[in-house]
């Protein structure tokens, strides 16, 4: 492949038959640059199209995971103390229950509701909340790119008369990267909607299990497989971020 | 008896290099420890939470949320002690070194034997300890190490992520263990500071 950077021939008109396929793309490596990027020389020709589209969402991808990590940190450190605030108060709800035994039911209630919920709790929890609002916008991001990757497909799909659109880099067709942005985004919405959960419960709860439960919850995040990241990289190699 | 105590003299000299790496080892398992004893306590308080509880909004909207997270936490659990299984090979070598260094003393001793003078071989000074000291030493350093190695190897191969009691117990083992045989180590190496060097 050479480094002419001239414009990728559109694909249009050509017959379903492998073998004439393969007849076009020795005319086409003679004749002009290949319409295919593959890394070899994605750095070298300017992208356009579907292409474009598919190798720029790679990228967001890419940042939206390294930043939803760094949020799911900052969330971890929040909800850290927010548990440890709750599990001091719950050590002075027991030794102070020998004293409201001997008090009014109606200022026992009081009481206990002011150790549930001790001072500095609610400030933390706005904080935590806005982590999770940063982290559901991500979310949404990330369905966005799968809405994206949907329309080039159906894009590709139109106007190719091929059954089989070739693929758009080295290997994969349009399709793959749907499938993968589909599986990626199945992932994150669930964990957002755990995390949403967790959110929402984590002042009211004062069990020592429970509130442990809920930080690994928050911190191993269940719904994201450990392969996540390996996916990525498959994307970001098939379109020539990273090299191979 | 000359070339005995000098052949003793280097067999500690060279387990004094090999327990000093010993020792950095096992302080660099103390790290993983933590992590594993804090991730048994994670899974042990995530297996109490889901008993009974099914009026926590976050177990009954999610109820596979749980198993994904335990699964995951002995995936964790797994990975810290394959982390400290490689660290091993490194007390295997120590204890090894001083078998072999007990094994090449006893059968030196075996050969000189006769020329050893009893008498003169519990005679030592400040400075100079005796051999049958010194022997005694090597002897006990030896049979600590192995005992050590081998209930250490024992530990990581019984271990049972199920039983909370049984990992915070192996924890706090794993690190008394390592006090108790190093104060033993100090002492008999403050004795031979002089003479081995």
């Amino acid at each position: 492949m050479n480094g002419n950077s001239q414009t990728p021939q559109p694909r249009r008109g050509r017959s379903g038959n492998p073998a004439d396929r393969e007849n076009r793309r020795g005319e086409e490596d003679s004749q002009t640059p290949s319409h295919r990027a593959s890394p070899a020389n994605l750095s070298q020709i300017r992208l356009q199209g579907s292409a474009r589209i598919i190798k720029d969402h790679c990228a967001d991808w890419n940042n939206f995971m390294e930043r939803w990590d760094e949020l799911n940190d900052k969330g971890f450190q929040l909800a850290n103390k927010i548990i440890n605030l709750k599990l001091h108060q719950e050590k002075q709800v027991q030794s102070t229950e020998a004293l409201l035994a001997h008090d009014s039911g109606a200022e026992s209630e009081k009481t206990k509701d002011e150790i549930c919920y001790p001072e500095g709790l609610e400030d933390l929890c706005n904080k935590f909340a806005d982590v999770y609002t940063s982290l559901k916008h991500l979310a949404e991001k990330m369905h966005n790119i799968t809405v994206h990757f949907e329309g080039v497909r159906r894009l590709e799909y139109h106007t190719s008369i091929d059954e089989d659109p070739e693929p758009l880099f080295d290997t994969w067709t349009v399709d793959r990267f749907c499938e993968i942005s589909e599986e990626l985004e199945g992932m994150y919405s669930q964990e957002i909607k755990l995390k949403e959960s967790i959110v929402q419960d984590i002042a009211h709860q004062m069990s020592r299990d429970v509130l442990m439960t809920y930080i690994s919850l928050w911190h191993h995040q269940p719904y994201l497989e450990e392969r996540n990241h390996l996916m990525l990289k498959s994307m970001l190699l098939e379109t020539g971020w990273v090299d191979p | 008896m000359e070339p005995l105590k000098q052949h003793i003299k280097k067999v500690f000299a060279t387990l004094r290099g090999d327990l000093k790496t010993r020792r950095e080892c096992l302080t660099s398992t103390e790290a993983l420890w933590e992590s594993l004893i804090n991730t048994v306590e994670q899974y042990h308080c995530c297996s109490r939470a889901q008993e009974g509880k099914t009026n926590v909004a976050v177990f009954r909207d999610f109820p596979e949320a749980n198993e994904k997270l335990q699964t995951k936490l002995v995936s964790t659990m797994s990975l810290l002690v394959d982390r400290i299984q490689k660290k091993m090979p490194v007390l295997e070598k120590t204890s090894k070194a001083a078998h072999t260094g007990w094994q090449s003393t006893w059968q030196l001793l075996a050969k000189q034997g006769r020329h050893v003078d009893v008498a003169e071989s519990v005679k030592g000074t400040s400075t100079e300890p005796c051999l049958a000291d010194m022997l005694l030493w090597l002897q006990r350093l030896n049979l600590l190490l192995q005992q050590d190695y081998a209930e250490r190897a024992w530990m990581l191969e019984s271990m049972d992520f199920e039983s909370e009691t049984l990992m915070v117990g192996y924890h706090s083992l794993w690190l008394s263990k390592q006090k108790i045989l190093q104060q033993e180590i100090d002492t008999i190496f403050a004795y031979l500071q002089f003479s081995v060097g």
